[in-house]
């Protein structure tokens, strides 16, 4: 769980380490002042790592994409892949990064050597998309809000649905 | 002096300056919400005015010193740019963004909108484009900047300079 400073407690005499601190949880407002807890039920503290700030600069495809500079999404003005069906689908979804070699596996479990993403889906639409980095976590872009690296499932909720696909392929040097 | 117009009259001006989906699709339910909630602000103003100021048996108007004046454009652009945001917070669907009641709206606003969008995007590079695109009815973005949100801001704002829309 990680803590924050509230404040100092001891004499006022100028020196400049504390004598004892003050250190209180770290709450889901103060890590995501735009978003409603109750989109992410799951996103509990111990459950995520902040890795970023805010910022629209990409989103979470092109994040899981491994782009920081794009929004990918099957909307005019936005990157799709060339020759990739252009409809929010689980299919195009998977096509879309079959164009960066990815392949459908069967789950999330960490295979040393290979990358994985999952697509997030409610029903069959695709809501969000995270990719798994070598310790296992997951790393995710959550709207114009934060990286974190969380727990598989701590994204799950009301806003991206629970994972629906998994895809795979070599992990690149 | 200050302006009061009727809400029949700037019902027929939103709906005029609206979007040819605003009442239709599967959104159509939540844009018309939104604007009937400005609607409704409207006649409440019209109930609060002072007897006999208020032209007409249907309370439509006259110019009047009178009555507190409606919201201002950018008054209630920037409602709705708050409403957009908090409403997105973690969404990822470009989909959803942009279908999102409040962002219809703020195309609904018609084309006095786009300087307040402009300098917008001057704040905060964001996804204006479809807005900006629906409003103008133009395009300047090259395609090669698709996504890239900075790049397509700088389309819009070098677009908007050449028209004098924002300095």
């Amino acid at each position: 769980m990680r803590l924050r400073l509230r404040g100092w407690i001891g004499d006022d005499d100028g020196i400049s380490f504390p004598k004892a601190c003050i250190l209180t949880p770290m709450g889901f407002k103060e890590d995501f002042p735009d978003l409603e807890q109750q989109n992410y039920p799951s996103l509990l503290p111990g459950t995520y790592t902040l890795t970023s700030d805010c910022t629209d600069d990409y989103n979470c495809v092109a994040w899981a994409a491994d782009d920081d500079s794009t929004c990918w999404w099957p909307w005019e003005g936005y990157f799709w892949p060339p020759g990739v069906t252009f409809e929010e689908s689980l299919a195009a979804f998977t096509e879309a990064f079959a164009t960066l070699g990815y392949e459908q596996c069967p789950d999330g479990d960490l295979e040393p050597g290979w990358e994985k993403v999952v697509i997030f889906a409610k029903g069959s639409e695709p809501k969000h998309v995270a990719r798994q980095i070598e310790s296992g976590a997951w790393t995710s872009k959550l709207g114009g809000s934060r990286d974190i690296e969380h727990e598989l499932e701590a994204v799950s909720g009301p806003y991206y649905g629970k994972p629906a696909l998994f895809l795979k392929r070599l992990r690149r040097l | 002096m200050n302006e009061v117009v009727s809400w029949k009259d700037e019902r027929k001006r939103i709906l005029k300056s609206a979007p040819a989906h605003v009442g239709r699709g599967p959104w159509a339910r939540e844009t018309r919400e939104v604007l009937g909630c400005r609607l409704a602000e409207h006649r409440k103003l019209a109930r609060k005015a002072p007897k006999g100021s208020l032209g007409g048996s249907q309370g439509a108007f006259a110019k009047q010193t009178s009555i507190a004046p409606v919201a201002p454009m950018e008054e209630q652009f920037l409602r709705l740019v708050d409403e957009w945001r908090s409403g997105i917070g973690g969404v990822s669907s470009a989909t959803q963004i942009i279908l999102h009641p409040a962002y219809q709206a703020i195309i609904g606003l018609g084309p006095d909108a786009i300087p307040l969008v402009l300098r917008e995007l001057t704040r905060r590079p964001a996804h204006w484009n479809w807005a900006l695109r629906a409003l103008t009815n133009q395009n300047p973005v090259p395609a090669e900047a698709a996504g890239n949100l900075r790049a397509i801001a700088s389309a819009w704002l070098d677009w908007g300079r050449r028209r004098h829309l924002i300095s």
